[in-house]
């Protein structure tokens, strides 16, 4: 799977407006809706929130993949934004979040959703990348992060 | 004990080890029933001693305060270490502001208003009204935590989480407030003065000090701790919650914030041997309330305390607390934090009393404070009605409010695993809903890091083997290896692990 297929550069904000974090998960839903990516934003903001009270997703090292399966769209999607200060996500190290990336899908879709879900978190995992993430200025800049990674996983395979 | 200076060992140990060992297995047999009655499972251990005491058919005399007090202090100080381990940072984020204005204004508000009944209605001078007050201002941890988790109830994250934190957090007031009316009481003691109100909060930040670093220390040592036996992980755990008990109070700090503190630290960090640490730590707390309330009623002397005027005196108060004064402090303190009137109702009615009262009182009589032995008297009737009355109604009273979340509560675990020797890598175990990104979703197509897999799943009452063509349904409990590490990334797929 390559990220850049269902990550358009529309569908990262930087920085977000909000300083909390259910403000920061309705953002990226809005953003999601505005760019016309997804239908029904509450629907999908309440299987997130759902998620989210099961356990959180901020899964630690300034990181939080919230996620959903709703019927607000036909394909996974994907909408990254970084606060513009750390925010707290009750994340299970308690660090607070610097890169908030959401991902959605229709619920016939589980393999995707847990496929981008791995990749994600592996492509995170690497802590230069991840420095790199959340030190990005820009949307922009960061979009370019996900593209030299994909190519550079490109030229591995 | 009497029994253990007239008869020559062994035989009197092997009597005491009889007697106790019996006790504390019939209690057990015993406590399914009670649960389903919603009546506190730990009454039933308060009456056992009472049954086998001096008035009772068991005929054991024992009278000694000074070891009573002893033992109650060390089981309650496990006892809110096992609270603390399985206290979450989310919960505490959720419920600190009012559990903490609750397990301050609201244990002083509480002693005053009892103070107040005790003034005007037993005739005790303000003093001696103040302490019978302070004694029996704090909710018990053990009460609470056994009631709110025992009962199955799925009560609303929110008052849940006010109550539990509210019952580790408010004995070490009344425990100072107690110790200071004493003091002013005793033969020979000191007036109580204003210094009382800046000892109070040096005592609780140096209790919260003390715990938060010997909690840290703890889980460092803990990640670096190579040891061979698997057991010789709880017996570090143990021993850091009492020194942090002891260091605390040593220096003037209250003991019980540390050990509560401590546990929290070391309950929301990645430790080695987990699941098997909360587990030991629960058998330890469950062992300390049955020795704790046993001891209690071995203490009492039933005859004595349904003696006329006393008992009317008793009731009176009892119900007083439970009906007006716990549930018009409740709502003074909640009121700023936008709690409904079902919720602040609930947690008004829901002050349940324990072993922390009885223990307290054991002060005054310890330090020969005159009548010491009435307020014992009273605190116990005070204590069993304010542990009945909410414990028996708790069910219909969260469905009468509509407190009870509409979904089914987390199963827990079904399956145990232990392994005997220390091993690198844990084995959690999940409940699929439908919410999780696994559920729905065949085996084979999760991607797993290196070395983390789903070893066995549960789903109705069937074992299932971890297939790769196996899809994940919800209702499903799965058993997941992982090391370490990869935990957090577990918990992003398969959510919240299920309590031990």
């Amino acid at each position: 799977m390559n990220i850049l297929d269902i990550l358009p550069p529309s569908a990262i904000k930087v920085p977000l407006e909000s300083g909390d974090k259910k403000g920061a998960i309705d953002e990226l839903v809005e953003l999601l809706a505005e760019t016309g990516r997804i239908t029904q934003p509450d629907n999908l903001r309440k299987v997130i929130w759902e998620r989210e009270l099961q356990r959180t997703t901020g899964i630690g090292e300034g990181l939080a993949i919230p996620h959903g399966k709703s019927n607000s769209s036909r394909n996974l999607v994907i909408a990254i934004g970084r606060p513009a200060q750390p925010i707290d996500f009750g994340s299970i190290d308690n660090k607070p979040v610097k890169l908030i990336v959401l991902l959605a899908s229709p619920p016939e879709k589980t393999s995707d959703h847990i496929q981008a879900l791995g990749k994600i978190s592996r492509l995170m995992a690497d802590p230069k990348f991840r420095a790199a993430a959340y030190a990005a200025p820009s949307a922009d800049a960061l979009y370019r992060l996900f593209e030299r990674a994909e190519a550079s996983a490109e030229v591995r395979r | 004990m009497i029994l253990a200076q007239t008869v020559h060992e062994p035989t009197a140990t092997a009597v005491l080890t009889a007697i106790f060992g019996l006790l504390m297995a019939v209690s057990v047999l015993f406590s399914r029933a009670l649960e389903r009655l919603g009546v506190p499972i730990v009454l039933l251990f308060l009456g056992l001693g009472m049954a086998a005491g001096s008035q009772g058919i068991g005929g054991i005399e024992f009278e000694d305060y000074h070891f009573a007090f002893r033992i109650g202090t060390i089981a309650l100080a496990l006892i809110l270490f096992d609270g603390g381990l399985n206290t979450t940072v989310e919960s505490i984020k959720h419920g600190i502001a009012p559990a903490s204005v609750l397990a301050t204004v609201g244990v002083a508000g509480t002693a005053g208003l009892m103070a107040f009944g005790a003034h005007r209605w037993v005739g005790l001078s303000w003093q001696e009204a103040l302490l019978l007050g302070a004694i029996v201002s704090s909710t018990d941890a053990a009460t609470v935590f056994s009631v709110l988790r025992g009962s199955r109830l799925n009560l609303q994250r929110r008052v849940g989480v006010t109550l539990e934190l509210e019952s580790g957090l408010n004995d070490p007031l009344a425990v100072i407030l107690t110790m200071a009316m004493t003091e002013s009481l005793a033969p020979g003691g000191q007036p109580i003065g204003w210094s009382i109100v800046w000892l109070v909060p040096m005592q609780l930040l140096i209790g919260a000090s003390v715990g938060i670093s010997l909690g840290w220390l703890g889980v460092q040592l803990l990640r670096r701790l190579r040891l061979q036996a698997g057991g010789l992980y709880a017996v570090f755990t143990l021993g850091l919650a009492l020194g942090a008990f002891g260091l605390a109070t040593l220096i003037h700090g209250s003991g019980f914030l540390a050990v509560y503190a401590a546990a929290i630290v070391m309950g929301n960090s990645a430790i080695p041997y987990r699941s098997g640490l909360t587990r030991i730590h629960d058998a330890i707390a469950w062992l300390g309330q049955i020795t704790m309330f046993l001891m209690m009623g071995l203490l009492v002397f039933p005859l004595d305390l349904v003696r006329l005027p006393g008992v009317i005196y008793s009731l009176a108060l009892a119900i007083f607390l439970a009906t007006v004064a716990r549930p018009v402090v409740v709502w003074l303190c909640l009121l700023p934090f936008g709690y409904s009137v079902r919720e602040m109702t609930y947690i008004g009615w829901v002050g349940l009393r324990g072993a922390v009262p009885i223990i307290l009182a054991t002060i005054p009589v310890m330090e020969n404070v005159p009548n010491a032995i009435a307020y014992f008297n009273i605190v116990f009737f005070v204590v069993v009605i304010n542990a009945i009355m909410p414990g028996a109604s708790l069910r219909w009273l969260t469905r009468w409010l509509k407190l009870d979340v509409a979904e089914p509560p987390t199963p827990a675990a079904v399956l145990e695993i232990n392994s005997t020797q220390l091993l690198r890598g844990e084995i959690h175990s999940f409940f699929i809903d439908e919410s999780l990104a696994v559920a729905n979703v065949k085996l084979a197509k999760i991607p797993f890091p290196q070395g983390a897999a789903v070893i066995l799943m549960v789903r109705d009452q069937q074992l299932l083997a971890a297939r790769g063509d196996t899809v994940l349904l919800p209702g499903d409990h799965v058993y997941v290896f992982c090391h370490e590490e990869d935990r957090p990334y577990i918990e992003l797929l398969f959510g919240r692990p299920q309590a031990d």
